[in-house]
């Protein structure tokens, strides 16, 4: 796609509802151009949003000594419980 | 790793009934076992005796669920408030015990001083339901963060966690990242967009 997208077919990228194709055509195209690049930077964000996720990744920094020790009380807890590791889990994410 | 968010919160806890359904307690895991950890850490437990409260609560969760022969009675009460209580009496149960034994419960919190102002809230129900509620919001932006990741991969949330979070210029996140600005730009507007969506979700089935 050479020519920029217009504002609507740049919303409905983020929102969805574009064909695949069109989409990504649309995305090869803004990946390259400077133009679409600050457009889309001047999109606001929802700031609310933004502070919930930042609260979130604090408290999982904050935790993460006791969070890396989830993997080995499941270990303890499986054993207690079913007499063996759970097959079906995959690695605990912290 | 299983899809976290394959199943609803109700359609989990049915399969916890019964037989032993190793899937469906190890996805349970993945949801609250964090919570539970940032509920008790706030308190100012120490790791050891935060593993300690969550192995507790899970032992209990799992001898009320395999003992069950009808599913989670939402009339009597939410799930999340049933699972508060159990964390909080584990919790006090493990502070008992340490203090009995003399060994070291709490610990200097994440800051760095003792929570021990925070203790008075774990014996009141309600202030402990309130901190509890507020642990809750935050695992379910955790659990739509995991979901996304298996969604967009882990690319495309380290760029938007570099931006958002980190607040790294997007040039800096392009380069670091081997991306162009563009499509830092385009990680950003859509793990908000995701998040947003996934979050309501939670919010309506799970509260």
């Amino acid at each position: 796609m050479r020519k920029c997208p217009n504002e609507s077919d740049l919303t409905r990228v983020l929102e969805g509802g574009l064909p695949p194709e069109t989409e990504q055509q649309i995305e090869d195209h803004v990946e390259h151009c400077r133009r679409c690049e600050r457009a889309l930077a001047e999109q606001p964000v929802d700031e609310a949003l933004v502070e919930k996720l930042r609260d979130m990744e604090r408290n999982r920094r904050e935790n993460a000594s006791a969070l890396s020790r989830l993997p080995e009380t499941k270990r303890t807890l499986t054993t207690t419980l079913f007499g063996n590791d759970w097959k079906a889990a995959g690695p605990m994410q912290a | 790793m299983t899809t976290m968010l394959s199943q609803t919160n109700t359609e989990l806890l049915g399969d916890l009934i019964g037989p032993k359904n190793e899937r469906a307690w190890s996805e349970c895991y993945q949801r609250y076992a964090p919570l539970v950890i940032a509920f008790v850490k706030r308190m100012g437990f120490s790791d050891s005796a935060a593993a300690d409260v969550l192995q507790e609560t899970f032992i209990a969760v799992s001898q009320d669920f395999l003992g069950r022969d009808q599913p989670f009675d939402r009339s009597k009460g939410r799930f999340k408030s049933w699972l508060c209580g159990v964390a909080r009496n584990k919790a006090l149960d493990v502070l008992k015990k340490g203090k009995a034994k003399q060994h070291q419960v709490i610990s200097a919190g994440p800051h760095g001083g003792l929570d021990l102002d925070m203790l008075p809230d774990l014996e009141d129900a309600e202030k402990a339901e309130r901190r509890w509620e507020e642990d809750w919001r935050r695992n379910l932006v955790r659990i739509a963060m995991d979901q996304i990741a298996m969604e967009f991969g882990s690319a495309t949330v380290q760029a938007a966690n570099l931006l958002l979070i980190d607040s790294l210029p997007a040039a800096r996140v392009a380069k670091l990242l081997g991306k162009s600005t563009g499509a830092i730009h385009l990680a950003k507007h859509r793990v908000l967009k995701r998040l947003r969506q996934i979050v309501a979700a939670l919010v309506e089935k799970e509260g």
